[in-house]
């Protein structure tokens, strides 16, 4: 089969480098590559032993339906500005937060905008003293709303260890 | 023989609103009428004066009317916690320690960001915001304006950098240019109220040098009034010659009234009171004349210039003649800057405490709770039988609502309830607490501190004069929302719950204490054991008591296995606590448990209670346990207890299991290693 293509002195080249043990066999892909790799769904594991948060356990096609959004505010709507500066700035903030909670989150962080005023919800691990983590609040909300240019306000509740929801 | 008169007296001067006829004509009649209260109805009194009532066609309400409404049918809810804190199990603070901490790093973390956004201002300065928020933008330390002109004044005063604003204004005069009059006299104003010192200014962000130069005042301050400086009262800076406040009203050549008045005022504020009158004096000589609040600070400050009570009168008699003189009209502060300084009158300040009030009276000024304050601490010396002015001022007081109006008027709560301890009268003590609760008062509680004293006094009263249900009900809406208390205070509600029988709520006060982190207080514990063990209760309490108890038992063996140094200066075994642990497991039928506690005795060399010992046999010879009574007998062999040879009697003649020889065995052999104790010993 690969003998009309060999007359082409480049392209033999090409299917010879190609063909050759060092290089990986899936080099070029004539179908789209099947990893069974999707967004926010989780593989179950052999044992069944991996826990999952409810956040995590409910796949996206739930959203709005056994879960919420991460994100409230309005420019999603209809004829509404800002969409993109709005995602940009959640992102900031989250990984902000995940920066300066690290290792203490226990769930997805919610950002929500209420008039001028974006309040955000952590749920916390019992991972740091608790007079550590009043010093990061009043340390994320001075600097968040300096970088934001409005009141940021964080609202924290603590659990001693993830919700489990269920193991898969 | 003067009490009478002064409880008359005050009676009337009290009852501002009743017209000068009236109050003559009461002050001839006795002091009976003053205990009458129903006679004297304010509002009956001006309703005589027939204002017309005017019904306004539109009201305009405050913005925050609805919310204000809204809120006077809010109590405060007991359970919850202080608004600056989180509520979360977690986060809530549980002893007066961590609520200083909680709040302290939440503040010490918005500073570490504001110095984070000052030293990079370069991240901050996108103006997206519309419009442009000043408050979320970094403070930068240059300005718009560069070149020395008033305008560049302007803008270093609107943002109070007073060391930048004293550069501008010399390098404007030097330049040969002219700066307003009224300029000027801000400057003068901002630099003395500040004492020439940048507010705003963190001692901590400061360099090394420089906080040592601050803190050097601040100690001999401290070694002047005798007392330390509490930590969480502002170190305050004395007034130094050649400061820029000095400087600049030495460079100007003609000073007005205003400038005086604002030197003078910074004088009295930074304590430099000599100096504040000496340019008192200057001021009269040149015939200016001083606004009411020079003379209201001057007031204050006459107590340091001045040391006989006659002397520090007669000054401020002086002062208020003045005032008279120069026509200017006295204000509440000028009276309660009066007052303060007639505090450190002794008995002049006493007699002449009347006179002041009776001209407030005369001038219609409603007196704000710091008159109070100062009235009750001129007639309460803190080494004389407290008198009963007090009943008075709550007479007077009760139900009205107060704002702040004077530095002083968050003491009055801390010091009215220190006199109700004194008094010992609980009831007053009520009568204060709902006044507190009244409207907005709670505001003038003062800070976190005066409220816990405020609160610990308060519950003391009530555990020693009330009972048992009536304190449990107070100390479980106190504690812990508003108030932590210390080991005394538990030990006094402790005493207050044993007067009363009430010993199944040591439970709950357990759990309390545990949150409290008072577990550990060998004094605390060792006071829980003993007012557990001291009666026998009902079997049913006896068994509420079991999880303390063994919680105890648990935490002091915990400090015997840890290591050295965490073992150090916490929990240890004491012969009373051995004893009533002992006691407490037998009566609550855990003969087994008791018997292990024996060994602790000798391990710890420590003696048991002869009740205890005594009652631990008894219950063996009822269960009749031969084994378990032998060791009680070796151990009260071992420790030495007088009335041996008694138990063993008994013990023979009432288990027929024990044999002779077995006894006689135990007691010669513990007597003879007691002796060969003796022998090595000497």
């Amino acid at each position: 089969m690969a003998a009309p293509l060999a007359k082409i002195p480049s392209c033999a080249e090409f299917l010879r480098v190609l063909t050759s043990p060092r290089i990986p066999s899936r080099f070029l892909h004539v179908t789209s590559a099947c990893h069974k790799a999707q967004a926010a769904k989780y593989k179950i594991s052999k044992d069944g032993n991996k826990p999952l948060t409810y956040e995590m356990a409910n796949p996206p096609h739930f959203i709005g339906v056994r879960k919420s959004w991460n994100s409230w505010h309005t420019s999603n709507l209809w004829e509404q500005p800002g969409a993109a500066d709005r995602t940009f700035e959640d992102m900031f903030i989250r990984k902000f937060l995940q920066g300066t909670f690290h290792n203490c989150l226990a769930d997805e962080i919610i950002v929500k905008r209420r008039h001028n005023t974006i309040f955000i919800a952590l749920l916390l691990l019992r991972k740091l003293d608790p007079q550590k983590y009043y010093f990061l609040l009043g340390y994320t909300e001075t600097l968040l709303s300096h970088f934001l240019k409005c009141p940021v306000k964080v609202e924290v509740s603590v659990v001693p260890r993830k919700v489990v929801y269920k193991y898969i | 023989m003067a009490a009478p008169f002064q409880r008359c007296a005050c009676r009337i001067v009290f009852r501002s609103r009743i017209s000068r006829e009236q109050r003559d004509a009461r002050s001839l009649s006795s002091s009976g009428i003053a205990g009458n209260k129903s006679e004297t109805a304010p509002t009956e009194e001006k309703g005589s004066e027939e204002v017309p009532l005017v019904i306004p066609r539109k009201k305009k309400w405050d913005k925050l009317a609805v919310l204000k409404a809204l809120s006077t049918t809010v109590k405060r809810d007991p359970t919850s916690v202080d608004y600056n804190f989180i509520d979360d199990p977690y986060l809530i603070p549980r002893t007066t320690m961590q609520y200083k901490w909680f709040s302290l790093a939440k503040e010490s973390g918005q500073k570490a960001a504001e110095f984070f956004i000052n030293k990079n201002p370069q991240f901050f300065q996108q103006e997206f915001a519309e419009p442009s928020i000043e408050a979320f933008l970094p403070k930068t330390s240059t300005f718009l304006i560069e070149e020395p002109c008033e305008e560049a004044l302007q803008e270093r005063l609107s943002r109070k950098a007073l060391k930048a604003a004293t550069d501008m204004y010399f390098q404007i005069v030097d330049g040969g240019g002219t700066v307003s009059q009224d300029m000027t006299a801000d400057l003068l104003d901002l630099l003395c109220f500040h004492g020439s010192r940048d507010p705003g200014q963190e001692a901590s962000l400061l360099s090394p040098e420089e906080q040592e130069e601050d803190a050097e005042p601040s100690r001999r301050r401290s070694n002047v009034k005798g007392r330390m400086r509490r930590a969480n009262e502002p170190a305050v800076r004395r007034w130094r010659d050649g400061d820029d406040a000095d400087r600049l009203f030495n460079s100007l050549a003609e000073p007005s009234a205003r400038n005086y008045c604002s030197l003078i005022k910074g004088l009295a504020k930074y304590e430099a009171a000599d100096q504040a009158f000496r340019t008192y004096n200057d001021m009269q000589q040149k015939g200016l004349r001083a606004d009411v609040s020079t003379y209201n600070a001057l007031i204050y400050s006459v107590k340091e210039v001045r040391d006989r009570y006659e002397e520090r009168w007669d000054l401020i008699q002086q002062l208020l003649n003045q005032l008279r003189l120069e026509q200017i009209r006295p204000d509440l502060q000028t009276f309660n800057a009066t007052l303060r300084s007639l505090r450190f009158c002794g008995l002049t300040g006493r007699r002449s405490c009347l006179d002041v009030l009776r001209e407030m009276v005369h001038l219609g000024i409603e007196p704000s709770l710091a008159s109070y304050t100062h009235i009750l601490s001129i007639f309460n010396p803190s080494n004389t039988p407290p008198s009963d002015i007090l009943y008075q001022i709550m007479d007077e007081i009760e139900r009205k609502e107060f704002t702040i109006q004077d530095q002083d008027d968050n003491r009055f709560f801390v010091d009215a309830m220190n006199m109700c301890l004194r008094m010992n009268d609980v009831e007053l003590a009520y009568r204060l607490h709902k006044l507190q609760e009244t409207g907005e008062n709670w505001r003038l509680l003062g800070d976190s501190y005066a409220r816990s004293v405020y609160y610990g006094k308060f519950l003391n009263l009530i555990c020693q004069m009330e009972g048992g249900e009536e304190m449990w009900k107070w100390y479980k809406n106190l504690v812990p929302s508003v108030y932590y208390p210390n080991v005394p205070a538990i030990l006094n509600i402790l005493r207050a719950l044993e007067v009363s029988n009430m010993h199944h709520k040591v439970t709950d006060l357990w759990e309390d204490i545990r949150s409290l982190q008072h577990f550990n207080k060998q004094e605390l514990v060792e006071g829980v054991l003993e007012f557990m063990a001291r009666e026998k209760q009902a079997p049913e309490v006896q068994q509420l008591f079991m999880p303390v108890v063994q919680n105890i038992k648990d935490n002091i063996e915990f400090y015997y296995k840890a290591a050295a140094p965490a073992r150090r200066a916490t929990l240890s075994w004491s012969s009373t606590s051995l004893s009533n642990l002992l006691i407490l497991y037998l009566r609550a039928g855990e003969l087994k448990k008791a018997s292990e506690m024996l060994p602790l005795f000798k391990e710890h060399t420590k003696t048991p209670r002869a009740e205890a010992m005594e009652e631990y046999l008894a219950v063996c010879v009822e269960a009749k346990d031969k084994v378990k009574a032998k060791a009680g007998l070796s151990v009260a062999v071992h420790c030495g207890l007088p009335k041996i040879v008694e138990y063993a009697e008994n013990l023979k003649s009432s288990m027929t299991e024990i044999e002779q020889s077995e006894i006689d065995a135990i007691l010669k052999e513990e007597i003879s290693v007691g002796a060969e104790e003796m022998k090595t010993n000497q």
